[in-house]
């Protein structure tokens, strides 16, 4: 792994943990410097999944617009991945009634 | 071309009706001067004789020249042997033009197609089979699961007031050990000072250097001694006891959750055979949760929870699934920090608790002993 990605990673997994103890608002605050930063150093496959996480972060703090913007962005930067057909299934999920 | 040949052979046959019709009438009237004058023919010009001929040459130059001309077209469309050299230049539409002129022989491609839509039906049939015992088997194995599931249910509230039992056996039997404890401590203290009173006694009865004869005080200590003793002993049996009483009940717990456990691997087993055929470890784990529609279920199980502690539980299942999900198993430490993520999480143990009899619908029942399937089996698999 990249030294410049080592930095990045650390405050990705920060981010996974506090999604896990549901501190959306606080992960999604991480999550909107790392996804950009992953993918500058060219690690795409974090760039997706932490991308995937903001938009969930989003959808889990009611901001709809904005998470469908991003599993929007997911489905169309990174299609074929994993982060993207899991961001497909979110969408599918918020559009159901 | 077939018109331009229909009407070439029309202008030929009109042509011939004509010349006929002139020979008749030529015919008729050397009839006619024959019988009255035959001598003259015989005296007659070249010039008229090549007049009475040209139409016939003109009829026979035409026949000729359209006989080839209808020989050239039938070459060009429907010879022989013309296809086949031209049948490359051909545009694929015409290639499989057939000829009007000649009898095909298609039994060969018919007997073909005939063998091919046999084939195609026996495939299908085969797929119907292949379809048939799928579902067959899936809802067997549904079946199956449905079955352990009850049965695994059955022995998990059993565990559960098993070992509600067992806890509060062991916790009543720690107490009494602690008690225990305290009174062989406290018989201790009381013989140590027994014995020290004892040993006093003596050495004041020595330092008199004469035989004993406070015989009283003497007695009364050795009693006070055996009591000790005696209480000592007492104390240090039912500590003893405390113990292995302890240990039983330690025991029988452990063997409890063993079975548990087993049977647990066991429906897991065929869960994972059901859900995600032909997959193992973390990878099956993965499918089963895609296959059967987890966190969709998920979402739908939210949006039907009443209280905050429902949601909060169904909200940390949901994420510990989809980084199940997201996972990649390529990437070892991050698999690594995954299951001591959820090694060090209670979700499991609160997964349990909601799994009690008094947990809400069907729906969510399975909801949650699909995942609890799938969070135990994370650990049995790495």
């Amino acid at each position: 792994m990249p030294r410049s990605v080592v930095g990045v990673m650390i405050v990705y997994r920060e981010a996974l943990t506090l999604i896990d103890e549901l501190k959306y608002a606080d992960a999604a605050a991480k999550l909107e410097r790392v996804s950009g930063q992953f993918e500058a150093a060219g690690d795409l496959t974090h760039a997706a999944e932490s991308m995937f996480w903001l938009g969930f972060c989003r959808e889990k703090l009611h901001r709809d617009d904005l998470a469908r913007q991003t599993y929007v962005m997911v489905i169309q930067q990174f299609a074929g991945s994993k982060p993207a057909e899991y961001a497909q299934l979110r969408l599918d999920a918020m559009n159901q009634p | 071309m077939n018109d331009q040949n229909d009407t070439t052979r029309d202008r030929v046959e009109g042509l011939l009706r004509q010349w006929g019709a002139s020979q008749a009438a030529n015919q008729g009237a050397g009839e006619l001067s024959a019988s009255r004058a035959p001598e003259p023919i015989r005296r007659r010009s070249r010039v008229v004789v090549l007049l009475r001929w040209a139409p016939v040459g003109v009829a026979a130059a035409l026949l000729l020249t359209a006989g080839v001309l209808f020989k050239s077209g039938r070459i060009e469309f429907h010879g022989p042997s013309a296809p086949m050299a031209e049948s490359s230049d051909r545009p694929a539409a015409l290639a499989d033009e057939v000829p009007r002129t000649q009898p095909v022989d298609l039994s060969d491609e018919l007997a073909e197609a005939r063998r091919q839509a046999t084939d195609a039906r026996r495939q299908a049939a085969e797929a119907r089979n292949a379809l048939s015992e799928a579902l067959a088997q899936n809802q067997a194995d549904n079946l199956k699961i449905k079955e352990l599931r009850g049965r695994l249910t059955g022995q998990g509230n059993q565990f559960a007031r098993d070992r509600e039992k067992w806890t509060l056996m062991e916790s009543k039997l720690t107490s009494l050990i602690s008690r225990a404890e305290r009174s062989a401590i406290d018989a201790r203290g009381e013989l140590k000072k027994a014995q020290k009173e004892l040993a006093d006694a003596r050495t004041a009865l020595a330092a008199r250097a004469k035989p004993p004869v406070d015989t009283e005080e003497l007695k009364g200590l050795k009693a006070r001694l055996a009591v000790a003793v005696k209480e000592l002993k007492r104390q240090q049996d039912s500590f003893r006891t405390a113990y292995s009483e302890r240990d039983k009940a330690k025991q029988a717990l452990a063997t409890l959750k063993a079975r548990h456990h087993a049977a647990l691997d066991q429906i897991r087993r065929v869960y994972l055979a059901a859900s995600a055929p032909g997959k193992t470890g973390l990878a099956a784990l993965q499918e089963a949760v895609k296959r059967r529609g987890l966190l969709k279920r998920c979402v739908a199980l939210q949006r039907k929870a009443r209280t905050v502690a429902d949601k909060k539980l169904l909200g940390r299942a949901e994420v510990v699934l989809t980084r199940l999900g997201l996972l990649d198993l390529s990437d070892s430490s991050a698999v690594s920090a995954y299951v001591t993520q959820l090694a060090g999480s209670d979700l499991i143990a609160s997964l349990d608790a909601a799994l009690g009899p008094l947990a809400a619908d069907a729906g969510t029942q399975d909801w949650l002993f699909e995942t609890k399937l799938i969070l135990t089996g994370v650990q049995r698999v790495i």
